[in-house]
């Protein structure tokens, strides 16, 4: 089984967004990892549900990357939620597609890290405005990850940038390694 | 010889041109109105026409034509789906009927053989005056119009049978007595043997099916592809006649002929192509038709047995509906429905005619007897009119409040709700787009070969010049509710639109258009709803040429949406200063400049580093930071 790694990029603009594209480009170059660019394979934002659930499942990881736009992720990774993790595949009777993979978030925010915070302008640590993300792990019984969080996007030092390009690499290849045994063993029992 | 034929013409069509417009106006309805006429110009008139029974002989060929397009609109599914009220209402109409009068007969001392003939021939309502009344009310797609359909259909069906069993029932006083008829109609009795007739019979409904499959076909698309149009009228009046000929031949009702002959036809991609040029023709022969039965009314008959006609009248439609509205309760029919279906149907009818003359001819009714039925049938149908009139302003009106609430919903699934005309590589696009969501589209082109070519795939197109409002009723446009109009030329997408919305006003119209000018010619003519047929293509194409040129896949898609909302909202915008030319160029000029405007403001608001607020705590070093991050990309 190739690729046991999704790394889904939601980003509208990713031309414009220096910190979405580096990180686009590091999952990339990492062995093991698919990249989806939601924006590019969706233009329309018509998402095809059971084609992504195929994607889906050949997968041991799923890795969300995007930018923070008014405390949630960009509009069309929300639409490919609501198409993928469908009732009975993700949830529900029978719906169990979803259980054991491991489910993490990256993100990047424009504003500092100080901003999230009681006294910073969005009162609310950043892990406030992932919850949603966490309990859909939750729900699907998925092993929920520490996010990755990449605050300040846009003014951070190129050094940083790819300080942080690397610390991704090496989180997903640990993802890689993670399911690779489990596969052989899963792919073992199959056999037998 | 001539003159006397124009005359005749003369008479005929001044007669209808005259009384009929009048008869409508007064309310009366156009088959009293030609039946009135008849009345006027006959012997008991003023006798302008004396031989009624040749006219009527002649115009006995617009009932042929009728029944030649029923047979049309009939296909086996629609007939399959009627099968519950022509069994059900139908045949047990026809049997009780045909009892119930028969027994009165028989009491009356008339022969048996008589009796029952006479209890068949009077169950036959008029297809012609009853159809022509569903049709001119509009209610063949309600119950009440299917139901009354039904029965005809049978009756027709029976007559078959009933002619087949007439001369085993001539009177034995009577036997080998075979008066010489005059040549017309089922009453020239051939002299062959019984096998012999079989076998004509046989080969002649073998040969028909097997040449109405395979041979017409492809004769009518030589003639369709050929272009000259009155060419393929004649063909249409030419089948028509041929079958009704091949009948008389063996015997057969020439009129069920070309039922069968419609029949074959009804899956053809030509109906409604014949429909519409047999149309016009079925009208004035069925016109004359009724002229002549009111020319043919026996008025010495009448007024030598006036009571006993009298009563024979009023009990055949009082029997009639009484049997009538029985079966409306079986079938639960509302009370106002059931009541014009009783009253549409109780009357005798032109085959009523043919089976007495028949019977006559075959020994198996006295000619006195048959006279006196005859003006019974006659009469019969002048009442029908008659009581439909009584019906509107007096019956109805009482029970329209019911009606309202109880009416049955109408039968919908009796014609596509869609028809697409033009079925070319635009009007593919959309027909299969709809017809995969389980609509059913009426499929219009006049182009032969792409007819030929879509058929291999299992479409059914029909041929037809789309630019003809009644081709397009044939097609069923006063049931449609969506007409999308999805031909090339634009000139007659507009011609079409124009002629829809004048005759069809409640369809739903969707148009084709060229260009902007042809928009704005659509909505001249009053066209909601219209697409130019490159313009979203050709977006499309832009699409791929900016990604080609480097834009991501997400905002080229988003780029080609801003303008086109932009073309469209100026496109109307447009519309509204057409007809100043200055204007016009001013509007030209700023609706460029306005879209590159339209163009950067959609940047701005996507792009989320104009979203400074985001990056900052109103920090000034933040910003600037950002700024030079920015400027570095």
């Amino acid at each position: 089984m190739a690729n046991p790694v999704l790394f889904v990029i939601a980003h509208p603009d990713l031309g414009q967004s220096r910190a979405n594209r580096h990180f686009a480009a590091s999952a990339k170059s990492v062995e093991g990892v698919e990249v989806l660019d939601l924006y590019k394979v969706y233009p329309d934002m018509f998402v095809d549900g059971s084609h992504e659930r195929h994607r889906v499942d050949n997968k041991s990881s799923i890795v969300l990357q995007f930018p923070i736009y008014w405390y949630a992720a960009p509009g069309l990774l929300k639409e490919w939620i609501d198409r993928t993790f469908s009732y009975g595949w993700a949830y529900g009777t029978n719906g169990k597609a979803l259980k054991g993979k491991n489910f993490m978030l990256s993100v990047a925010t424009g504003s500092e890290k100080r901003a999230y915070g009681k006294n910073g302008v969005h009162n609310h640590p950043l892990d406030a405005f992932l919850l949603p993300y966490k309990q859909t792990a939750a729900f699907c019984d998925m092993n929920w990850l520490d996010p990755l969080v990449y605050y300040h996007a846009r003014a951070s030092e190129k050094e940083e940038l790819l300080a942080h390009g690397e610390l991704l690499k090496s989180r997903l290849r640990e993802l890689v390694a993670l399911t690779a045994p489990q596969q052989r063993e899963q792919e073992a029992s199959h056999g037998a | 010889m001539e003159h006397s034929f124009l005359l005749a013409c003369f008479i005929f069509l001044s007669a209808a041109v005259i009384v009929v417009p009048f008869a409508k106006a007064t309310g009366l309805g156009s088959v009293l109105g030609y039946l009135l006429a008849g009345i006027f110009i006959g012997p008991y008139g003023l006798k302008l026409v004396t031989d009624p029974e040749t006219i009527l002989h002649f115009s006995e060929f617009g009932v042929v034509m009728m029944l030649f397009l029923i047979g049309l609109e009939l296909q086996v599914r629609e007939l399959w789906s009627m099968r519950n009220k022509l069994f059900g209402l139908g045949l047990p109409q026809v049997l009780l009927t045909a009892l119930v009068l028969g027994l009165i007969g028989y009491l009356a001392n008339m022969p048996w053989q008589s009796a029952i003939i006479m209890g068949l021939g009077l169950a036959l309502s008029s297809t012609a005056i009853v159809l022509k009344i569903i049709e001119e009310r509009g209610i063949m797609a309600t119950n009440t119009g299917r139901s009354a359909f039904s029965v005809l259909l049978l009756q027709d069906i029976a007559v078959i049978p009933i002619l087949a069993i007439i001369p085993l029932l001539a009177l034995p006083e009577l036997a080998g007595h075979t008066p010489v008829d005059d040549g017309h109609g089922p009453g020239e009795v051939a002299p062959e043997g019984g096998w012999q007739v079989a076998a004509k019979t046989a080969f002649v409904f073998a040969s028909m099916y097997l040449s109405g499959r395979y041979l017409l076909r492809p004769v009518l698309r030589f003639i369709a592809k050929s272009g000259v149009r009155e060419i393929f009228t004649a063909l249409s009046l030419l089948l028509v006649v041929a079958s009704a000929l091949l009948m008389e031949w063996i015997n057969v009702s020439a009129a069920l002929g070309a039922f069968m002959v419609g029949v074959i036809l009804a899956d053809s991609e030509y109906r409604h192509e014949l429909e519409s040029d047999i149309e016009p023709f079925k009208g004035l022969l069925l016109g004359l038709f009724f002229i002549s039965v009111g020319m043919s009314i026996e008025f010495e008959v009448l007024m030598n047995n006036p009571l006993l006609i009298a009563s024979m009248v009023a009990g055949l439609a009082i029997i009639k509906m009484a049997i009538l509205w029985g079966l409306g309760m079986v079938f639960r029919f509302h009370i106002a429905d059931r009541m014009l279906f009783a009253i549409i149907l109780a009357q005798g009818g032109e085959f009523g005619f043919v089976l007495f003359q028949f019977a006559t001819a075959s020994g198996a009714l006295l000619p006195e007897h048959a006279d006196l039925l005859n003006v019974t049938v006659a009469i019969s149908m002048v009442i029908t009119p008659i009581l439909i009139l009584i019906y509107d302003r007096l019956l109805s009106p009482k029970m329209v409040r019911d009606a309202q609430t109880e009416r049955e919903p109408d039968d919908i699934s009796v014609r596509n709700r869609v028809i697409v005309l033009g079925y070319g590589r635009f009007g593919q696009i959309v027909t299969r787009l709809i017809t995969a969501q389980g609509f059913e589209a009426t499929l219009i082109d006049h182009d032969a070969e792409q007819i030929e070519l879509v058929k291999r795939f299992d479409t059914k197109v029909f041929f037809g010049d789309a630019r003809r409002a009644d081709l397009l009723a044939a097609a069923g446009a006063h049931e449609a509710q969506i007409l999308i109009i999805a031909i090339h030329n634009p000139n007659t997408v507009t011609e079409i639109a124009a002629m829809v919305k004048k005759h069809f006003p409640h369809i739903t119209i969707l148009a084709r258009a060229r260009d902007r000018n042809h928009a704005h010619e659509l909505m001249d003519v009053g066209v909601k709803h219209f697409v130019r047929d490159t313009f979203h293509s050709g977006l499309q194409l832009g699409i791929k040429a900016l990604v080609a040129l480097g834009y991501e896949e997400h905002r080229a898609y988003r780029l080609a949406k801003t303008f086109a909302r932009h073309d469209i909202k100026m496109l109307h915008e447009a519309y509204e200063i057409k007809d100043d030319m200055e204007a016009i160029i001013g509007h030209a000029r700023t609706a460029k400049e306005l879209l590159a405007q339209v163009m950067e403001s959609d940047l701005v608001d996507l792009d989320p580093a104009n979203a400074t607020n985001w990056t900052s705590d109103k920090n000034p070093d933040d910003i600037e930071r950002e700024n030079k991050a920015r400027s570095q990309e």
